[in-house]
């Protein structure tokens, strides 16, 4: 067993974690984190989505041990910073009912707020081909472009608004 | 275990309804089968058989047993002397062990279990526990399972047969030899995997008493308590299955899966034993039907559909699970929607050492729908004519019959073809575009039946505080049942839908329901629901007006009602509780299907099918670069009939959802067989559609029936079979090349374009 | 028992992986070695994070030095693929790291692990190979420079020793040459390549003064055909000309065959994505 701190939805924490262990696992398994889903366990489909270093980042690709001393985010832990992207992007997934089951969408509403936060001028068809790594087997997309539409609007690149 | 507080450690034992709910969706509150977490829970894995079909000679499991952590490792030969379990069970068959005991007939079956602290403990010793096995002569094939000499995978099966059935309706052989012009194809599709997001999940207690209590993720709560009371040999009430909402289903969550397992390991260490499937162990725990459809069709010059005659074989895979009897279902849906005089068709169901095959979204129709919409358009172009046209003039109307005998009422078809046509501009000229790239449009209808027979019940509950709470087994899996029955009992009862609670599943607490499968929840569950909310309503009114003969009935509002006392006073639900001394008051609700549906002649399938017809049209306009053979869809649209429409934003959720999902098993969805090997076991070597796959235009129309009294229809499948027939009908409209095996890959298409042999007249 | 050091020097990473004696492996972004070591296909009981590396100049910077493009062993594929220096100097580069896999792929992974790991079934390398680039890598003592296709010997195979710490990545910059790179998917279009082609070319008054060919994904290595790109120099590069390159490339290569496409599909693809990269060049070129 390692021990390993990090930063996680703003709060420090310590776990004592198998070198193993994915972040995946510590998240769910410990943390009791259920925002952050396994699905493909190899990268492809998202649902484990969280931002590391406020970049999104797969957690079944990362080992615990290699994010001590970093930032960790989760879609459920966005609240915090009480940030007005992450306001508006929850907001227009609720507004366009961007969901069935919804397995997916916590981490496809986090990815759009970490490539926001990075690009407020991201476009949405920027967004759309930043999303072709989110799968979703319910087949929301046409709901999930349509929260990205309720976001940034259907022309190209704009002015966008800073996160605070 | 027994009382609700470790039971439901940490949280609300009813789930709050789910429009309520999009908040936690959207950040991750939502809870899954997956964050059900019981303490004190212990990890199962499976050790599964590397070898698709040989006899099991021997199984170490000494090393396994001495990785740190490990509880227990039992194996088929122990469960097979242990006279409490059955030694094989099944939902139509009794031909499945829970652990391979003497043969395994497939890669992936699991052979022993390994129980452990952690997960990774029980992963790790599982790979230390040696099967020795010889192998037998395999058969993934199932046209070649059927041959004379082929590997028999069941003893008392020795053609490998899985489910036969004929349907008969008039003499189609003399039909077809009479008609003008005769098309006759076979059409292929493989088998795919469901890939719901949320991997299969379940956790078992034993209590002291030798009852069993089941958490899982299935989309079937009160079979899975039947199969595991039969299985243990218990009393079905002494078993309590719990299911929470599903990240998706598709059918892959409908039979038995994991329960059995986990009930047999904890029943070894005494303590909950929880399993949750790694996706490789997806792929092996459930598959659509592989199958191979010959349809021959005649019919008039004029496209007067005139004879069909469909022969079928699906592929069951390794047991019959539900098989030998859904290959009826699939064989009565193959002549698709049309008016035809004249009708024979012949299915038969095979084992293969492949995962065993059951329901997938559209259960057993994609397969038939592609053939019989790919023949139109085919048939369409021997005749000259416009697919639509010759559609137009056959699809069923009011009082045709349907190859079952039944006359058909309710048939929306033309207004379906109608409205996917225009969805896509039909007649618009495809726009200049690029000349390597070729534009075409294509459209497919369809025709599915709903399970019948069926029984549905729901209760609906208020308590002293006023609330209302639907008790329902039907499983929330996305398609938003949930929020349906809410606003179904919410609507009867004349308050805010967002006031109505729906319980999660527990059979000691929700009433019984078949399951939650072949788009039947709306019709069946929520005509239980709202005759519940009918009968609450009137044990309310009961309440309200008591000792006060002749008061004409209140009206309510809000969670409260109104009386003529004379003076009209108001009377909140709590209130009324409080006054009659009552803890709760609960309706009841029961949909049966009528007597005698879905029985069917045994000899010439004819009868009433089912109570639901479904009625859907697709259509769409694709892209081919005729360098590459890659198909792009620009446009898809889906019509629906809903009948009376609950919320018409969840249906078109279900109706372009649909459309996405079946984009994948056309274009790209296939689980590869190797020598019996699964080659594909992963989202990366198995590929399913992207946001950047999707049609650029996704639209659907819902034809709804303005009357009040109408039936809601099912929706949950309408548009996914139809994908595949759609798109190879506009591939050819783009290109003049007909493939008629499934996917249609680039390097098929492109290979089509290469050869023109294979080009239609 | 896996244990994690996160060194600060070239030479500590270096160390510890020589000492780790076979067990021992350098990870970047960890995006290739923490799935072989889920699915137990390596045995490594000491991660070597480079991360942290502080005493190589520009180890996580992309730079010009001189008349060559600098990208160092701690940058990542998003990084590669959003700088302004790499999308203007070589913008097959940008191209090839902008569609690996995913965005949180190319957020993790750097470009260097990339290369180490020598996947046959990857865009950057084709690329690199095309634009003449050079691997740097530490061997603890001594920096060297090899150059990119000399790198790349077979399936998951590289000449550099489990223990040279690739710490960045040169690329010449040249005078009025343009580049392209496209990946053809053959299923999802999030799927890795099926082919991959790189041009890399330099006109002269209208006519090619240097041309580069690199089609990766369809063997084991980045394959190249110099004698078949040589004849296009000094000459137009107009449609004709592409159209025999393409078919030279065509009937040059020996593709494998995988689920995302047999030999005789590999092939055909090749034929069409080196004349439409081909096209793209000419067209840029034009521009
Ligand atoms: C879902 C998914 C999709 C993908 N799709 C594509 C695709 O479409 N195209 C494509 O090209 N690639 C694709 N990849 C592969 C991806 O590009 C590589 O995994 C990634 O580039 C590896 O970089 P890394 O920093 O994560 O390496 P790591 O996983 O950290 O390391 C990989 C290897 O490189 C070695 N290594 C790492 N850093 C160094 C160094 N500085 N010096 C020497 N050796 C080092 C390690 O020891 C290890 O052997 C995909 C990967 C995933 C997970
Ligand atoms: S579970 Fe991590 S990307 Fe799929
Ligand atoms: S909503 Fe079900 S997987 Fe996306």
């Amino acid at each position: 067993m390692t021990s390993v701190e990090f930063r996680l939805n703003g709060a420090q924490v310590a776990f004592d974690v198998a070198g193993r262990e994915t972040l995946l696992e510590t998240l769910r398994d410990t943390a009791g984190t259920t925002s952050v889903r396994y699905c493909c366990g190899i990268g492809v489909c998202g649902t484990c989505t969280v931002l590391l270093d406020a970049l999104p980042v797969s957690s079944c690709l990362l080992l615990t041990v290699m994010v001590d001393g970093r930032d960790v985010v989760t879609a459920e832990g966005a609240d915090v910073r009480h940030s007005p992207v992450t306001r508006r992007v929850r907001d227009a997934f609720v507004d366009a009912q961007a969901y069935q089951c919804s397995y997916c969408i916590p981490a496809i509403a986090l990815t759009v707020r970490g490539l926001l936060q990075q690009d407020p001028e991201m476009d949405a068809d920027e967004l759309k081909t930043a999303l072709g790594g989110n799968l979703c087997r319910c087949g929301s997309y046409p709901q999930v472009l349509d929260a990205v539409r309720r976001l940034v609007g259907t022309s190209g690149r704009r002015g966008g608004e800073q996160d605070g | 275990m027994t009382d609700d507080a470790t039971t439901y450690p940490g949280r609300e034992p009813l789930a709050r309804r789910m429009t309520a709910d999009a908040w936690d969706r959207v950040i991750g509150r939502f809870g899954f089968a997956v964050d059900r977490r019981i303490e004190g829970s212990a990890h199962a894995f499976a050790v599964r058989s590397s070898v698709p079909h040989g006899t099991i000679t021997a199984i170490d499991s000494n090393e396994a047993k001495t990785v740190p952590g490990v509880l227990a490792v039992i194996t088929g030969p122990d469960v097979r002397v242990d006279p409490s379990v059955a030694t094989t069970h099944g939902e139509t068959r009794q031909d499945q062990p829970v652990l391979a005991f003497d043969k395994v007939r497939y890669v992936g079956e699991p052979v022993a279990l390994v129980v452990a602290e952690t997960r990774t403990a029980a992963e790790d010793a599982a790979a230390l526990v040696d099967v020795e096995i010889a192998e037998l002569d395999l058969v993934v094939d199932h046209e070649l399972a059927g041959q004379p000499g082929a590997p028999v995978l069941h003893e008392a099966w020795p053609d490998n047969e899985c489910g036969t059935w004929t349907l008969r309706h008039g003499d189609a052989e003399a039909a077809m030899a009479r008609a003008e012009v005769v098309h006759r194809a076979t059409y292929r599709s493989p088998a795919a995997n469901h890939a719901p997001m949320e991997p299969h999940v379940a956790t078992a207690a034993w209590l002291p008493d030798g009852r069993l209590e089941v958490w899982t993720s299935t989309q079937a709560p009160y079979p899975v308590r039947r199969r595991l009371a039969e299985i243990f040999g218990l009393a079905e009430d002494r078993v309590r299955v719990c299911v929470d909402p599903l990240g998706g289903g598709f059918g892959s969550k409908l039979d038995l899966r994991l329960e059995a397992l986990v009930a047999l390991g904890s029943r070894a260490v005494r303590r909950p034993v929880r399993m949750e499937l790694r996706r490789d162990e997806v792929f092996v725990t459930s598959a659509k039907h592989a199958a191979t459809v010959t349809i021959t069709t005649g019919a008039d010059r004029d496209g007067t559909l005139r004879a069909r005659i469909v022969d079928i074989v699906y592929n069951g895979g390794a047991y019959a699970l539900s098989t030998p009897r859904s290959t009826r279902t699939g064989m009565i849906r193959s002549p698709g929607p049309y008016a035809i005089p004249d009708v024979l068709c012949r299915v038969v169901g095979r084992y293969t050492n492949t995962v065993p095959a059951g329901p997938f979204r559209g259960a057993m129709t994609g397969q038939v729908c592609w053939a019989h919409e790919s023949a139109t358009d085919e048939l369409a172009a021997l005749l000259g004519m416009d697919p639509l046209e010759l559609r137009m003039r056959n699809v069923l109307r009011d009082g045709d019959l349907f190859a079952t005998g039944e006359a058909m009422h309710g048939m929306r078809y033309r207004e379906l073809v109608d409205a996917a046509a225009k969805g896509v501009d039909w007649d618009a000229d495809a726009g200049p575009t690029r000349p390597e790239l070729a534009r075409g449009k294509g459209m497919a209808v369809v025709l599915k039946s709903t399970r019948t027979p069926s029984r549905s019940e729901a209760h609906i509950v208020l308590d002293a505080t006023g609330r209302v709470t639907v008790r329902t087994s039907t499983v929330e899996m996305g398609q938003g049942a949930h929020a349906s029955m809410a606003q179904l009992a919410a609507a009867r009862l004349e308050m805010p839908a967002d006031d109505v609670l729906v319980s999660t599943i527990d059979t000691h607490r929700t009433p019984f329901d078949t399951t939650t499968s072949s788009s039947r929840s709306t019709l069946t569950m929520g005509t239980a629901v709202e005759r519940a909310a009918d009968d609450l309503r009137r044990r309310i009114d009961e309440l309200a007006t008591a000792g006060r003969p002749g008061t004409a009935a209140p009206t309510h509002s809000n969670g409260a009602v109104t009386v003529a006392l004379p003076e009209p006073t108001v009377l909140r639900y709590e209130d009324l509780l409080a006054g009659a001394g009552l803890d709760e008051l609960v309706g009841t609700g029961c949909y049966q299907s009528p007597p005698g549906a879905g029985e069917m002649d045994p000899e010439t399938t004819q009868g009433m099918h089912t109570v639901s017809w479904h009625q859907g049209a697709v259509a769409v306009e694709v892209e081919v670069d005729v360098e590459t053979g890659r198909v792009r869809v620009l446009r898809a649209h889906g019509a629906s009939f809903a009948g009376r429409a609950v919320d018409e934003r969840r249906i078109r959720k279900q109706t372009e959802g649909g459309m996405i999902f079946g984009l994948g098993q056309v274009l790209m969805e296939e689980v590869v067989y190797d020598d019996g090997q699964v080659m594909n076991p992963n989202l990366s070597d198995y590929q399913i559609p992207s946001i950047l796959d999707a049609p650029e235009r996704v639209g659907s129309t819902v034809l709804t029936d303005p009357d009040p009294d109408a039936h809601p229809h099912g929706v949950g499948e309408n548009t996914v079979p139809p994908m595949a027939p759609a798109i190879a009908n506009a591939i050819c409209a783009a290109t003049g090349v007909r493939i008629r095996d499934l996917p249609l890959t680039p390097e098929k298409v492109l290979r089509a374009i290469h050869e023109p042999a294979v080009r239609t007249p | 028992m896996v244990t994690f050091v996160r060194c600060a020097t070239a030479a500590d990473a270096v160390a510890a992986v020589r000492d780790g004696d076979g067990t021992a492996k350098f990870v970047g972004g960890g995006t290739a070695l923490v799935l072989l070591l889920q699915m137990r296909l390596v045995q490594v009981d000491t991660l070597v994070g480079v991360r942290t590396i502080g005493d190589v100049p520009g180890w996580s910077g992309i730079e010009q030095r001189g008349n060559v493009l600098w990208i160092g062993g701690g940058v990542t594929l998003a990084e590669v693929a959003g700088s302004a220096l790499v999308r203007g100097y070589a913008p097959s580069l940008a191209r090839a790291a902008s569609v690996v896999g995913n965005v949180r792929v190319r957020n993790a992974a750097t470009l260097a692990g990339n290369i180490a790991e020598a996947d046959y079934a990857s865009d950057p390398p084709a690329v690199l190979v095309s634009l003449d680039a050079s691997v740097v890598v530490h061997d603890g003592a001594r920096q060297r420079a090899v150059l990119a296709r000399d790198v790349f010997t077979d399936f998951y195979t590289t000449s550099l020793d489990e223990s040279d710490l690739v710490i960045g990545v040169a690329v010449p910059l040249v005078d009025g040459s343009v580049s392209a790179y496209r990946k053809f998917a053959s299923r999802s279009m999030e799927d890795r390549p099926c082919v991959g082609v790189a041009v890399s070319a330099r006109f002269e008054d209208g006519a090619v003064g240097a041309l580069e060919v690199v089609i990766g994904a369809v063997s084991g290595t980045p394959q190249r055909w110099p004698e078949i790109t040589e004849r296009a120099w000094g000459r137009r590069l107009a449609a004709p000309l592409m159209a025999t390159i393409a078919d030279r490339y065509a009937d040059a290569v020996d593709p494998i065959a995988d689920i995302r496409g047999s030999a005789w599909y590999r092939r055909e693809m090749v034929r069409v994505n080196v004349r439409r990269a081909l096209e793209e060049v000419a067209a840029s070129a034009d521009d």
